[in-house]
């Protein structure tokens, strides 16, 4: 009867999740061309790993994608908390601000990517241009330069992300008892103290569950990069995904390219698996 | 009541289930049905296997039925009407093709319908590294038998370049169903407001760099350039290296017996360094930022980028045109755009680039000769229902002048804006075609990263042009070393 109730769900996990996962490992062995027959698949062994490992641009797309994920996730979150906690109290027009937070996150990607290349001219572009004119000579060239390309990458990320953060956030906030606030303030505490004191040690589950779940969606972006900058200039901006995508689907290197994916499925697992441990260590 | 319930919840959640499987087992079935040989295991089983049903194929056929063919490409469905119509008209009774629409053009979109058992009878595709490779895994037939079969030789169809570079180990995999001719597109409304000459067949590279100059002005988002091209871009068309591949010919990136790169060679240090000094130094050409931005590589907005008045020539191949229609965005009134030659370094005789898409027939194909007979009637005996429309010369050598002018009518007539007289005066000037198509296997994924990492830098002013050319030098000679 169980197993009736489950069997859908099972016979789509192991077709379209497991299945996939497994012959991803299984081609990350072999070299191929998915247009030739089966029978022309050969054995290679480690050598997509080994060559990947010896391929410079992978480690650049690898630590780019763990610095992205770094330097956006801690930004993104305390942002978001600071804006749920602000637009917790009473703000005006509140419900027209979390909608117009929550916007990015619903929004095409590459539409809002296209949107952002454009704020982001160098020459003459709307970001630019209020900077030339609150002095600054020489403004960032932004995507278009090797030390600024991921930085605007993040920062996209950064308003991607806060909508989605802010209502969990707000959802957390919802749990906060209201005695707790007014106990500190009997005792004569401001609001820096109560945020402090109270907001984030009652969040904590929940900025627990954020962090993990950004961690691994940012070990997952594509589209900015994709859309953006193809990786540049040079190979500056480049994220694992990226190169995943770069190695299967332009250049037909299936096997590196399950290689490649492979070594990201070890990095979302580690994150995983902490964050498994952790939470059972809390619970316990 | 409850067991009712229950009993009902398992009951729509097997049928569920059920449907799932058989949903999915049909597709399995349907594809093992039709790609016979690669499902066989073995090249014999799939020998036989293709040959037990090119044999019912061809009974078929001789039994009176109508055999349906599939066409698998990426153009727009009503631009196959006329082909696909025309093609049934003249096999009434024996073949019936069928148009079915690709996504895209990608490598991994036509790998995954060569891959999953589709029944293709024809297929194109737009890379030349895709057809190298796709040759040498077997997935193609080779075509050579048919031309033999027809007494013809590919040099004297297609022409000696596209032999050049189609000749894959001795045979032939693909037949180009177009040439795109890079030409230089010009806003003859820009160049009177502004006094210039048009420019002329026989004008050179440095007539080329005062002209743009000259029509450059204005400032931030207002500037107007004197010309875009897609110099650096990564899906783009790369004109960086123009000047070499004029110089150099085919195959332009390596050396004669392809064991190692030429990009050392002092012709590819003076197009890089020309292209540099026009976007870095005179500022003249719309610089890398602002095209991807803006999306210019693109064909459409390429065009619509001229004839808005963003820049004054714009480097493109002759399909440019087919984006002087509404359908792709309006056309401001009084838009009169006229068409030259690429320059050359010496003013001589025109040589141009031009690259091509194919078409081919998959090993798996039921009947190759009725297949054959689909793909020589949209490269070859049809290409003015099949490249005409998409406003592509075909990739066959024209056998007269009349034929050339009937084919440059298909392209050029009924484009709003354009100068059809002068589009027709120039197509008929003489010209040398140095084909980009590259099919040479050894080191090209690795070239062709290299050539975007680098440019990037160039053209973003974070290096110089000697240290990307010693870097492509570098870096292309390790990827053919690392493929040989």
């Amino acid at each position: 009867m169980g197993w009736a109730f489950i069997g859908l769900n099972l016979a789509g996990y192991l077709l379209f999740k497991l299945l996939p996962l497994v012959l991803a490992g299984v081609l990350s062995f072999t070299k191929w061309n998915i247009a030739a027959s089966l029978d022309k698949m050969q054995f290679v062994g480690f050598d997509n790993f080994a060559r990947i490992f010896r391929d410079s641009v992978f480690w650049e797309s690898f630590w780019n994608t763990i610095l992205y994920a770094v330097v956006m996730v801690p930004i993104a979150i305390g942002l978001s908390l600071i804006l749920a906690v602000i637009l917790d109290t009473h703000v005006f027009g509140k419900g027209l601000l979390r909608l117009a937070f929550y916007l990015p996150n619903i929004s095409s990607m590459v539409a809002v990517s296209i949107v952002w290349m454009i704020l982001f001219i160098p020459s003459y572009g709307p970001i630019n241009s209020i900077l030339m004119s609150l002095g600054i000579d020489n403004p960032p060239k932004w995507l278009n330069a090797t030390s600024t390309s991921l930085i605007s990458i993040i920062i996209i990320g950064v308003w991607q992300r806060l909508g989605y953060n802010i209502i969990i956030i707000l959802a957390g906030l919802q749990g906060v008892s209201k005695s707790l606030y007014e106990a500190a303030e009997i005792d004569g505490a401001n609001a820096v103290q109560k945020f402090f004191y109270i907001t984030i040690p009652s969040l904590s589950n929940t900025m627990f569950f954020l962090t993990m779940i950004s961690f691994i969606s940012s070990f997952q972006m594509f589209t900015p990069v994709q859309v953006m900058t193809k990786g540049g200039p040079g190979t500056s901006s480049s994220v694992l995904v990226y190169y995943i995508y770069k190695a299967a689907f332009q250049n037909n290197d299936i096997g590196g390219a399950s290689a490649m994916a492979w070594v990201l499925f070890l990095l979302v697992f580690v994150f995983s698996a902490a964050r498994m441990i952790v939470s059972r260590k809390k619970e316990s | 009541m409850k067991k009712r319930q229950k009993m009902l919840a398992v009951l729509l959640a097997s049928t569920m289930l059920a449907a799932t499987l058989v949903g999915c087992g049909g597709q399995e079935a349907d594809s093992q049905g039709s790609s016979g040989a690669q499902e066989s295991g073995s090249e014999q089983e799939a020998a036989a296997s293709n040959e037990s049903e090119e044999t019912g194929a061809q009974e078929q056929a001789s039994s009176g039925e109508v055999q349906q063919l599939n066409f698998y490409a990426w153009t727009s469905p009503e631009n196959m009407v006329p082909l696909v119509e025309a093609f049934n008209e003249d096999y009434a009774g024996t073949y019936e093709m069928t148009y079915q629409k690709l996504a895209d053009a990608a490598t991994m979109t036509i790998n995954t319908a060569l891959g999953s058992g589709e029944p293709i009878d024809v297929m194109t595709q737009a890379s030349a590294m895709d057809l190298r490779v796709r040759a040498d895994d077997g997935v193609y037939l080779g075509l050579k038998q048919f031309f033999d079969k027809e007494g013809w030789t590919y040099e004297e169809i297609m022409g000696s370049a596209m032999e050049e570079t189609m000749n894959i180990e001795g045979d032939y995999y693909a037949i180009p169903y177009c040439n795109n001719i890079n030409m230089v597109w010009f806003n003859k409304k820009m160049f009177d407001e502004a006094g210039m000459e048009y420019p002329q067949a026989g004008w050179t590279w440095d007539d080329f760099r005062e002209t743009a100059i000259a029509m450059t002005h204005g400032e931030g988002g207002d500037k107007v350039y004197g010309a875009m091209l897609d110099y650096a871009d990564g899906d783009g068309d790369n004109y960086w290296d123009l000047i070499a591949r004029q110089k150099l010919g085919a195959f332009t990136y390596y050396n004669d017996d392809f064991t190692a790169t030429q990009f050392d060679a002092p012709e590819f240090k003076e197009s890089l360094e020309y292209f540099y000094n026009l976007a870095m130094v005179d500022k003249c050409i719309v610089p890398l930022e602002e095209y991807t931005a803006l999306q210019y590589h693109k064909d459409p907005t390429g065009m619509a980028g001229l004839y808005n008045g963003k820049y004054a020539m714009w480097i493109a191949p002759v399909y440019g045109c087919l984006y002087l229609n509404e359908s792709y965005g309006e056309i401001p009134e009084g838009t009169d755009i006229g068409v030259v030659d690429m320059p050359t370094t010496d003013g001589g005789a025109t040589v141009t680039t031009c690259y091509t898409s194919t078409a081919s027939i998959p090993a798996t194909c039921k009947d190759p000769d009725a297949a054959w007979e689909a793909l020589k009637y949209a490269c070859i005996e049809r290409a003015d229902l099949f490249a005409g429309p998409k406003a592509m010369h075909p990739g066959y050598a024209f056998q007269s002048d009349e034929d050339r002018d009937a084919f440059n009518h298909i392209i050029f007539d009924g484009k709003p804006g354009l100068d059809v007289d002068m589009a027709m005066e120039v197509m008929a000037l003489d010209r040398t075609l140095v084909s980009k198509d590259n099919t040479v296997r050894q080191g090209q994924v690795g070239i062709n990263e290299a050539i975007k990492n680098n440019m990037t830098l160039v053209f973003s002013g974070e290096m110089s042009v000697d240290e990307a050319l010693a870097n492509l030098k570098e870096q292309g000679d390790a990827a053919i070393a690392a493929d040989q």
